[in-house]
């Protein structure tokens, strides 16, 4: 018997993979689970957790819908391990692509052009060459896994996307992504990525939700699935199943509504959200309550994916982010993400023999506490001096500074190590935020003796008085570095965007200004304070940002259960579809063209183009929302006019662009 | 890419899917058998059965015809037009024999197509009520000359002007050098032109002439009067002999030379074999300025020029007073009345001259260019001949000579001296006026774009040049002045739609766009443009130049909208110095402004 008050939420992150159950009605978590994520087997750590979870509360079996955030289809498309797709599209300038090397921007080899397309008014340009389409189904059936269509202008006219795709699946029996589907921006080549991102995820993401789906039956939850999207919305298994390309990101947009949530964020209240894990730092921006979304579009893997998403930045720095000490004495983290020595030394006692060695003997140097271990089952390949030293730190504990005596000139030794561990051959142990809390005792896992006796070697190569000293030294410079993303982030909102190296460094040196506290021989006072709130989630944020608000003189918020925020944001998502129509006038006929998802209308007045837009769209979407919202949809209608200014000072109308989302009702 | 050798490329042409001369013809027959032509309010005014007929009269009474052009933006104005023009020359004594309908470009156009294709100035008849009525208006007979014969409507509006009483339709040279706007399929429109020619030549007892206005066509593309000789011969072989129509030439908008003026009369009467009969004689309008008593001495001199050869050689040309404000405007009613009265009285003058004036130098011109000219006509039937045109299919031939263009034309069969320095590779048997009118303004800006500065920031780019209308010297002009510079110009040509340029900037990798515009739809037209290259992923500096103005809804006269378009993101400019200025601005030391 399904209890419609109580929702599982789940989020599989790169470390962790937690669950929630909330309680609709006060959004309150009533109980939660953290396991600890393994890629290879992503199902099974989804049942650990929630086996767990019904273990502390056995209502869980009866939970009304299960809520995923995920970060699968981020890491395939990241990490390269796409499934192979046929690219179809109708219209597009072939010999452009060549001139233009618009290939490199599309995650597919196989591209296929086809004649067809529309122009800018959804009018045909040429007939769609519908039996090449179907030799190119036969062709092609066997070597992909799922076909993805783009005409351009499809956007403007779907018919050409639709006949191909009706063609492709009905010839091949693949799914088939048609580009219009995904966004009604112009840019057709961002659109054909996009489709052919998606079409490559399908298969992926279909697998993964059966897998979910019946590890959850096998666990007597039969709640439907539900997935967040990056804009933080939630859409049902069917949809995501066929535009998994929108589930990429769903993991810090889950976070910042997890994280106003729990914070307790008002409707009015804008708020900056960090998210701290273990290699990374996402922060998030919520305006008004709700997360800001972006119009440009999101970047994966070095794709664009025209998908509605959040306002994110993500940063190399997390509590497993390795901490120099520079030769200055000066403390730097990241962006490398190690493995913490307190965590090392529990899997190899070596590690603290070797400490403990060392501190004995004196002298040491910080490569001394900088360990080399060979990575998994990582085939030896490669030059002698790159063999002996994988072979090496499989034999015993290799550590950096004994590494470098391999090689006559240490400085290129070191950048033969550095290549084995970008190349996934090597990876690196060293001393890490993790260390320096675990030195202090604030958290609970971990070697205390191991990240006691290490702060202590390596205050003695600063000036740190001890141990303790450069433990606080760390995290307070995490803090920093924490405060200097923050307002980093809101500089590029503030028109400091550029992607130079002079503007990066810019907007560096500026942002070092904000946060120095200002002294008081100072002509020019740089410091600011944040008119924003700041709300700190993810598993080591106590630590830092009380410290990091503090720099910013901001008011903050750490709070309870930050550390599964994300999946109580799953849980406490709602339905929502929003879908954008363009109204373009026909010129001197005094009409009006309609540009919905299935096709054009023409209507004689504005007034009855908007009228007829929305009796359609409100159909179309509200059907969409109420299936999985049970029938309670509340509307959002907007309109963005584009027009240009005369010399009279009128507006001279290019279009009309009416917005349309439902809303599931709570 | 396509080829650019003669032969190959006429191959590669001959691929394309194109409707059988021979059905097509017989279809136009059967649409010509099934037709009976309608009486005008002209013709019945002077009792005549066909506006060839009167023409016939008028050469044998060595009687001068007068045109005159009418481009109102309604029908209902264009009528009124007429009446008014009508009523005011009947009071001082005169007459009007014939007026040409200026119509919106849209008319070229399938009726259903025209809706949704961008307005343009000149009236859209919509309806068979509207179409009947042209012939109504006043006793003044209608030519129909621009948007008829040479598009996708060709067939469908031949048959209604015909039923109007409008028996010298047109332009089959704007089938070569014309597109209807937003329209691709040019085998389609090669078709529908031959059907309503072939329907034409079914009615030819019945007086239609099959209008054509070579300075429209190929005629003002190539450098030499004698490729537009040859060129002559070869459309009236495919009107006449291929479809037993009757061949009405026109020339003199671009020749601003009166010898030449001249001598043209001489040499189509030649090339029609003794038996030319023309629809009119266009007034120059190359040599215009906006100094309107500067224009009156250019109007009284051609003028003068004009009746006088008509009075030597009649071939039932119509002569054509040009308002003296056309080049600043589109003349209203009684502009053009003043204009045709001051023809009236120019009659009076050549009378008196004509019996002392020596035509030897026109005569002169005439055989030289009629010699040249067969020697084009005959190796072009024999180039095209040996690439594999059947020279009998009007439809192949239409389609092949419009694909090659003029330069590739020219190229091949010209008739002059070869040499490598000159523009087409020969030297010009006598060379075409607005060539060496487009020359003279690149030699006032050729030190200023040869000049180091701006060898040294335009040199290797990649520039697209093009117009959205019909105007093309100013790309000549341009195009030769780049060049100078240093950069790479891809001149797609005239009447391009906003998705070919944007193809021609993606597919030729450009560094920027030109296109110049003169028809009211600057805004309209850059938007769209702007569309199709954010839909192909390209982003590159757009410069507009020529008339920056569009029609907005209340306003009869387009507005001024360059600063509008600026608002987009269009660069503007003004004139050639200006351009050059803005972009070894833009280019300075081989770096990008935006970079």
């Amino acid at each position: 018997m399904r209890q419609n008050d109580i929702v599982i939420g789940i989020d599989t992150g790169g470390t962790y993979t937690d669950a929630v159950l909330l309680a609709r009605g006060s959004g309150k978590v009533l109980e939660w689970s953290k396991v600890r994520t393994d890629k290879q087997n992503l199902g099974s750590c989804i049942r650990e957790a929630v086996i767990k979870l019904i273990e502390k509360n056995s209502a869980a079996r009866n939970a009304s819908a299960v809520n995923l955030s995920t970060t699968l289809a981020t890491n395939a498309i990241a990490e390269g391990r796409m499934r192979p797709v046929c690219l179809v599209l109708a219209g597009y300038d072939e010999d452009s692509f060549k001139t233009w090397s618009f290939e490199k921007e599309i995650p597919s080899g196989n591209i296929i052009f086809v004649r067809g397309g529309h122009d800018r008014w959804g009018d045909e340009s040429s007939p769609l060459d519908e039996e090449e389409i179907r030799r190119t189904a036969a062709r092609w059936k066997d070597r992909v896994e799922a076909f993805a269509v783009s005409a351009l202008f499809g956007n403007r006219n779907p018919d050409h996307e639709i006949r191909a795709r009706w063609i492709l699946q009905s010839g091949s029996g693949l799914p088939c992504t048609c580009g219009h589907e995904l966004t009604g921006k112009l840019n057709a080549l961002s659109r054909a990525s996009t489709a052919a991102m998606n079409a490559s995820l399908v298969p992926i993401v279909r697998e993964w939700m059966d897998s979910v789906g019946s590890a959850l039956s096998s666990l007597g939850v039969d709640a439907p699935l539900h997935v967040v999207r990056g804009d933080g919305s939630l859409v049902s298994s069917t949809w995501a199943k066929e535009r998994p390309i929108e589930t990429i990101l769903s993991g810090p947009a889950a976070s910042a509504i997890g994280a106003s949530r729990l914070a307790g964020l008002s409707r009015e209240r804008d708020a900056v959200v960090i998210d701290m894990g273990g290699t990374t730092t996402d922060i998030v921006l919520v305006r008004k309550g709700s997360l800001k979304l972006r119009e440009d579009g999101a970047m994966v893997g070095g794709f664009r994916a025209m998908i509605p998403s959040g306002e994110i930045n993500t940063t190399a720095l997390g509590g497993d982010s390795q901490v120099f000490l520079n030769p200055d004495g000066v403390i730097s983290i990241g962006p490398l993400r190690v493995e913490p020595l307190c965590i090392i030394s529990k899997k190899r006692p070596e590690v603290i023999e070797h400490i403990s060695r060392i501190t004995h003997k004196g002298g040491a140097s910080y490569e001394d506490l900088v360990f080399l271990i060979p990575a998994g089952k990582a085939e030896i390949q490669g030059d002698r001096a790159e063999k002996r030293i994988i072979e090496r730190s499989g034999n015993s504990l290799l550590s950096l500074e004994d590494a470098s005596k391999e090689f006559k000139d240490p400085v290129s030794g070191l950048g033969t190590v550095m290549g084995l561990v970008r190349s996934g051959k090597l990876e690196i142990s060293a001393f890490t935020p993790t260390d320096a809390m675990c030195a202090m005792g604030c958290i609970p896992s971990g070697d205390v003796e191991t990240a006691v006796k290490s702060a202590e070697i390596l205050a003695s190569l600063g000036p740190f008085e001890e141990g303790n000293a450069f433990c606080r030294a760390v995290l307070e410079r995490v803090s920093e570095y924490l405060s200097l993303f923050v307002v980093e982030s809101l500089l590029e909102r503030r028109g400091f965007h550029g992607s130079k190296t002079s503007e990066e460094n810019f907007r560096k040196r500026l942002a070092e200004e904000i946060v120095r506290p200002p002294s008081s021989d100072d002509l020019l006072p740089i410091g600011a304070s944040l008119n924003t709130l700041i709300i700190g989630v993810g598993a080591p944020c106590d630590a830092f940002i009380p410290k990091a608000a503090g720099l910013l003189k901001a008011e903050f918020s750490v709070p309870d259960h930050a550390p599964v925020a994300n999946a109580a944001g799953a849980a406490a998502a709602a339905f929502s579809v929003r879908k954008g129509v363009l109204v373009l006038p026909l010129p001197e006929c005094g009409g009006f063209r309609v540009h919905l998802p299935w096709g054009t209308s023409d209507m004689p007045s504005i007034e009855e183009a908007i009228g007829y837009a929305e009796t359609s769209m409100k159909k179309w979407l509200g059907g969409i929302v109420a299936e999985e919202a049970e029938g309670k949809v509340s509307w959002k209608l907007s309109r963005e006019n584009n027009t240009v200014k005369l010399k009279d000072g009128t507006s001279y109308l290019l279009g009309i662009t009416l917005w349309f989302e439902a809303v599931q009702d709570r | 890419m396509d080829p650019v050798n003669f032969s190959e490329r006429v191959k590669y042409l001959l691929k394309t899917e194109l409707p059988r001369g021979e059905k097509v013809v017989s279809e136009g027959i059967d649409l010509g058998r099934s037709l009976k032509p309608g009486r005008s309010a002209f013709m019945n005014a002077y009792g005549v059965n066909s506006e060839a007929e009167y023409k016939r009269q008028c050469i044998r009474d060595r009687k001068i015809m007068y045109h005159c052009h009418i481009g109102m933006s309604s029908w209902n104005e264009t009528a009124r037009g007429l009446k008014y023009l009508h009523r005011s020359l009947a009071s001082e004594g005169f007459y009007q024999d014939r007026a040409g309908i200026c119509l919106d470009r849209r008319m070229a156009l399938p009726p259903a197509m025209r809706r949704n294709a961008p307005a343009e100035t000149g009236p859209l008849l919509e309806n068979l009520e509207e179409w009947l009525a042209v012939g109504q208006a006043a006793p003044i007979q209608p030519h129909m000359g621009d948007f008829m014969i040479g598009f996708p409507a060709s067939a469908d509006n031949t048959v209604l002007a015909l039923r109007a009483g409008v028996t010298t339709i047109g332009n089959l040279s704007q089938f070569f050098s014309h597109e209807a706007p937003g329209w691709r399929d040019t085998p389609f429109t090669a078709g529908e032109t031959v059907k309503a020619i072939a329907l034409m030549g079914a009615l030819r007892e019945q007086g239609t002439l099959v209008h054509s206005y070579l300075d429209d066509g190929l005629g003002a593309l190539f450098t030499d009067c004698a490729t537009v000789a040859g060129w002559a011969f070869l459309e009236r072989y495919i009107v006449e002999e291929l479809m037993g129509a009757k061949l009405a030439h026109c020339v003199g908008g671009l020749v601003s030379d009166p010898v030449k003026r001249s001598g043209w009369i001489f040499a189509l009467q030649e090339i029609h074999q003794g038996d030319c009969v023309g629809s009119m004689f266009y007034g120059d309008t190359i040599s215009f300025t906006r100094d309107f008593s500067w224009n009156r001495g250019v109007v009284a001199e051609t003028l003068l020029w004009d009746i006088l050869t008509q009075m030597e050689c009649p071939t039932g040309h119509a002569v054509l007073s040009i308002p003296v404000t056309e080049a600043v405007r589109v003349p209203n009613a009684e502009e053009i009345l003043e204009a045709q009265i001051f023809a009236r009285n120019m009659e009076g003058v050549a009378r008196r001259v004509h019996p002392s004036f020596d035509f030897s130098a026109p005569r002169a011109f005439a055989e030289k260019v009629v010699s040249a000219g067969r020697t084009v006509f005959n190796n072009a039937l024999d180039g095209l001949s040996d690439a594999g045109v059947d020279l009998k299919d009007p439809v192949q031939m239409l389609f092949v000579l419009k694909s090659l263009g003029p330069k590739l034309f020219e190229e091949t069969f010209g008739a002059g001296t070869p040499n490598p320095l000159s523009l087409r590779g020969r030297d010009a048997v006598v060379p075409n006026d607005v060539f060496e009118h487009s020359l003279r303004s690149v030699d006032k800006f050729r030190d200023s774009f040869a000049s180091p500065d701006a060898r040294s920031s335009l040199e290797g780019r990649r520039i697209v040049l093009a117009s959205t209308d019909v105007h093309e010297h100013a790309l000549f002009v341009i195009e030769q002045l780049l060049e100078i510079s240093g950069v790479r110009v891809v001149n797609v040509g005239p009447e391009r739609n906003p998705d070919e340029i944007a193809h021609a900037v993606g597919a030729e990798n450009a560094d920027a766009v030109l296109v110049s515009t003169h028809n009211g739809m600057a805004l309209d037209y850059a938007n769209a443009m702007l569309e199709e290259m954010e839909e192909r992923n390209l982003s590159v500096p757009v410069f507009m130049g020529g008339v920056l103005n569009q029609k907005v809804e209340e306003n009869e006269m387009p507005i001024d909208v360059e600063e509008s378009l600026q608002g987009l993101g269009i660069r503007t400019c003004s004139n050639p110095m200006d351009l050059l200025e803005n972009l070894v601005v833009m280019w300075k030391n081989g770096t990008d402004e935006a970079e």
